[in-house]
């Protein structure tokens, strides 16, 4: 633990996206101004006292705009983080504990999946469903499943050819048992380091979906439907796309961060350094 | 009727023949020693009798317990290798779970073994058996010295009250010392149970002190099988008498006087490791 506080970049990444996350969720409770309030007579102002961050071509606070739209992207990503994962390493540790066809079928279907960027596989549900958020958590989400599928089972073929699944074997525990007993709680590093990548990844994913139209719909925002609202008047208040074009790039950084220094801290050829004094 | 039988074993690797028309049989209680070199077949047969072997790998012949051929399908194989075979791997290491500690490992294979009989056994009584101390099985095995995870592995194999142990190369990974209380526990438990034993080796030694019938395997064929004071006592084979002749240890006198000045000098070298969390 003690190896984790001498990671900087850990610590500035954890940190960064803490503060962003910690934005979106007051933005629960409370916001400067109602995002959905539009009023013209106040609108393009400065940033000041009264707006921090100053208002958008409709008179929006822009502060409060950014604050739910972080909200937005963060749900939105983890949702799709969690769908990923959800159906990505069963997958992945089914086709490493049976292997053979199970392993043929499941490379092949992440293979297909993989063929589909998100961008696609959302235009594909707007056709079928419209846009909106959902739509968007989808695409993300089953974006995500063969990036999962592959990392846990790359990493649960090297655990495999290890005796003590073969001692597990030998006791009588069938492919499913070892799988979610012995397998997956030695790559669950593997696992949190590429969540918190694919959280990141997601953030951009949904700010480029609901750029082009295809994600959150108003009177709902996100930080990519804020930058699609303020692109038209970018040489005019150039503040307005800047606000939010940074807020995804500081997010999107930090979790990058924060996921590089999680898997420097918790790399498995790194773990057995320390505290590893045999009593007797 | 035999507890084990094998006839006409062989294991092979596309065209490659790893093990070859190997034949064997146990009866209860007995001990039996498999010697050779490093690569010569010896784990492959352990692994083809528990029905482990890696993939890619084609058996031929036949294996009985009993005299019931050893089922081909996975599902009745793990319920019957769990009963009747218990296993102890080379490196225990790696042989243990490293995130799970070795108490639980120990009760899943109790609970997997568990008939619902009267025979039922608890998980401080094994430790015991095996000589770790109850507080041991709360450890990981990073927390625990060689001959403790060879001990603990060995209490897995016992758990679920197998007739046959089958141990690879138990000692291999461990210091003489240890390597000799670790034999001892093994001889004293397949007494104690009446288990047959299976053991696995290079090391005549070891072989000699547990088993009473030994083969001597090499290049994947048994060259010699017999009992172990006639094997090692009058080798009839070339291979084995080489074996034999390589195990002996003799003291030689270091007849090469130092050429030349010193030329590496330690003087009260220390070395610290820091202890990480």
């Amino acid at each position: 633990m003690r190896r984790a506080f001498r990671h900087p970049s850990l610590i500035l990444g954890l940190a960064a996206s803490g503060l962003f996350a910690l934005l979106a969720l007051v933005s629960l409770v409370w916001t400067p101004y109602p995002i959905a309030e539009i009023d013209i007579g106040r609108r393009f102002l400065a940033p000041s006292l009264a707006h921090w961050l100053g208002t958008d071509n409709l008179g929006r606070d822009l502060a409060s705009l950014v604050m739910a739209g972080t909200l937005t992207s963060f749900v939105v990503a983890a949702l799709a983080v969690t769908i990923g994962a959800g159906l990505g390493v069963p997958l992945g540790l089914a086709a490493a504990a049976w292997g053979g066809a199970v392993e043929w079928a499941v490379l092949r279907l992440s293979d297909f999946v993989f063929a589909f960027p998100a961008v696609i596989v959302a235009i594909l549900i707007t056709t079928l469903f419209g846009p909106s958020a959902v739509n968007a958590i989808l695409a993300i989400g089953i974006f995500n499943i063969p990036v999962f599928a592959r990392v846990a089972r790359g990493g649960a073929l090297s655990i495999k050819t290890l005796d003590f699944v073969a001692a597990a074997r030998l006791a009588g525990l069938g492919n499913w048992a070892i799988a979610f007993r012995h397998l997956l709680p030695n790559i669950a590093s593997l696992i949190i380091v590429q969540g918190t990548i694919q959280l990141s990844l997601g953030i951009l994913a949904e700010a480029g979906l609901s750029y082009i139209g295809l994600g959150t719909q108003p009177p709902a925002t996100s930080l990519g439907l804020i930058l699609r609202d303020a692109q038209s008047l970018f040489l005019l208040h150039p503040s307005l796309s800047l606000v939010p074009g940074l807020a995804i790039v500081i997010i999107v950084v930090a979790l990058n961060l924060a996921g590089d220094g999680l898997r420097d801290v918790i790399d498995p050829r790194l773990k057995h350094q320390g505290g590893t004094g045999v009593t007797p | 009727m035999s507890l084990l039988s094998v006839e006409n074993l062989a294991v092979h690797f596309g065209t490659h023949a790893a093990v070859a028309d190997i034949s064997l049989s146990l009866e209860r209680g007995e001990r039996f020693g498999i010697i050779g070199e490093s690569g010569s077949g010896k784990t492959l047969t352990a692994l083809a009798i528990t029905g482990l072997l890696p993939e890619g790998a084609i058996m031929a012949g036949s294996i009985c317990i009993d005299d019931q051929p050893v089922p081909t399908n996975e599902r009745a194989m793990a319920r019957l290798r769990g009963k009747r075979i218990g296993m102890v791997f080379q490196e225990p290491m790696t042989a243990l779970n490293p995130l799970m500690p070795i108490g639980d490992q120990i009760g899943e294979a109790i609970r997997l073994g568990d008939t619902g009989g009267v025979e039922h056994i608890e998980l401080p009584m094994l430790l015991k058996e095996v000589g770790l101390e109850n507080r041991h099985g709360q450890r990981y095995a990073h927390q625990l010295s060689g001959g403790q995870r060879q001990r603990a592995m060995i209490a897995m194999a016992l758990a679920s009250q197998p007739d046959i142990l089958i141990a690879d190369e138990p000692t291999s990974a461990l210091d003489l010392i240890t390597q000799r209380l670790v034999l001892d526990l093994i001889s004293e438990l397949c007494t104690r149970r009446q288990m047959a034993l299976l053991f696995i080796s290079h090391d005549l030694k070891s072989v000699g002190a547990l088993c009473s019938r030994v083969a001597v395997v090499h290049n994947g064929r048994f060259v010699e099988v017999g009992g172990t004071g006639k094997v090692f006592g009058a080798p009839q084979q070339d291979y084995t008498r080489r074996l034999v002749a390589a195990a002996e240890f003799k003291m030689k006198p270091v007849t090469r006087p130092p050429i030349g000045e010193t030329l590496l000098e330690v003087r009260g070298l220390t070395r610290d490791y820091r202890q990480g969390g």
